[in-house]
């Protein structure tokens, strides 16, 4: 007697589970969100392990980030370059905080950019920002 | 002699800057001018004709002042005073309503000895003042957390600090082209990606 109703709830719960299970992967949240979005600078600007860094990178990079999960490698490789090579860097730096003309400071803080040190470039861009433009 | 328009003038630039003073003068100006003086009316004229030709820089994002003849003549006024006597008070008035290019027009035009900061320091009326002053100078690798906490002075303290902290990132700036120093000075995350 009690067979009949347990097989009808039994379909009920599975077919509503099947429904729920695909609308989730139907509704996936694909790209850049907020939330992501500040994980990615908080990441950026407070992470400095690069093994934390790389795995984080893979992980973006699977949501289909990829240009997030490049910068997050480029500082990864940052962090782990050789004293020397940091040296030259350095010495790049500074040249160009000691320069006057905009442009110049511009261009070099997108070569940092480019580079992964997000840091070296803001500071160089705030400093380009109070130079008479050329 | 100082003419009635120049006086209007440097009475403006100073409100602008912050000097509670030049703001009183300026109210009582307006006040004996409502009340029928010819004299005050005269000034009040010249200084309604100053701030209608002479609009206050637009604070942009991050402080940083838009580069316009004004700002190109603050340059000049500033570093005209190089090596000069004037050179503390033209900081103190000048130097809030520049942003970055007065932090870069100090940091590239003359060095910021300590008896520079001593020269500038000396411009402000109280201890109090000059402590706060001096606090920002040395503390400017921390400018934005002190300026998070400038709400808490009185206005003529926060004025100090805030000039204060625009000194400071102006000295820091030439001691970061050194190579000895720490980038840290300037930015911790620039340090972390570049510093040995």
């Amino acid at each position: 007697m009690l067979i009949i109703p347990a097989l009808i709830f039994g379909a009920l719960t599975t077919g509503s589970g099947i429904a729920v299970y695909k609308r989730s992967k139907r509704n996936k949240i694909v790209g850049m969100t907020p939330v992501r979005q500040k994980l990615f600078e908080a990441l950026l600007w407070h992470q400095k392990e690069p093994k934390k860094l790389y795995k984080m990178a893979d992980k973006f990079e699977k949501e289909g980030l990829l240009e997030q999960a490049t910068k997050l490698r480029k500082l990864a490789a940052i962090y782990e370059l050789p004293a020397e090579k940091k040296a030259e860097r350095r010495e790049i730096f500074k040249k160009a905080m000691a320069s006057t003309n905009r442009d110049a400071v511009n261009n070099t803080a997108q070569l940092f950019d480019d580079d992964g040190c997000v840091g070296a470039a803001a500071a160089l861009r705030k400093y380009a920002s109070g130079l008479p433009p050329t | 002699m100082t003419t009635i328009p120049e006086a209007c003038k440097e009475l403006v630039i100073r409100a602008r800057a912050g000097d509670q003073n030049a703001m009183a003068l300026i109210i009582e100006v307006g006040k004996a001018a409502r009340n029928g003086s010819e004299t005050a009316k005269l000034s009040a004229q010249h200084i309604e004709e100053y701030c209608k030709n002479n609009p206050p820089p637009k604070p942009s994002d991050k402080n940083v002042g838009n580069w316009s003849e004004r700002m190109q003549s603050y340059v000049n006024e500033l570093q005209s005073n190089f090596g000069e006597e004037e050179l503390g008070e033209s900081i103190v008035v000048l130097l809030p309503m520049m942003g970055q290019y007065g932090i870069n027009t100090l940091a590239n035009g003359i060095r910021l000895s300590n008896d520079i900061i001593a020269e500038i320091s000396a411009e402000f009326g109280s201890e109090v003042e000059q402590h706060a002053f001096q606090f920002a100078v040395a503390n400017a690798d921390q400018t934005d957390r002190i300026k998070k906490n400038v709400s808490k002075l009185n206005k003529e303290t926060a004025y100090a600090v805030l000039v204060g902290c625009c000194v400071g990132e102006a000295r820091n700036i030439q001691l970061v082209r050194l190579p000895q120093v720490p980038i840290s000075i300037i930015s911790e995350k620039a340090a972390e990606e570049l510093d040995v």
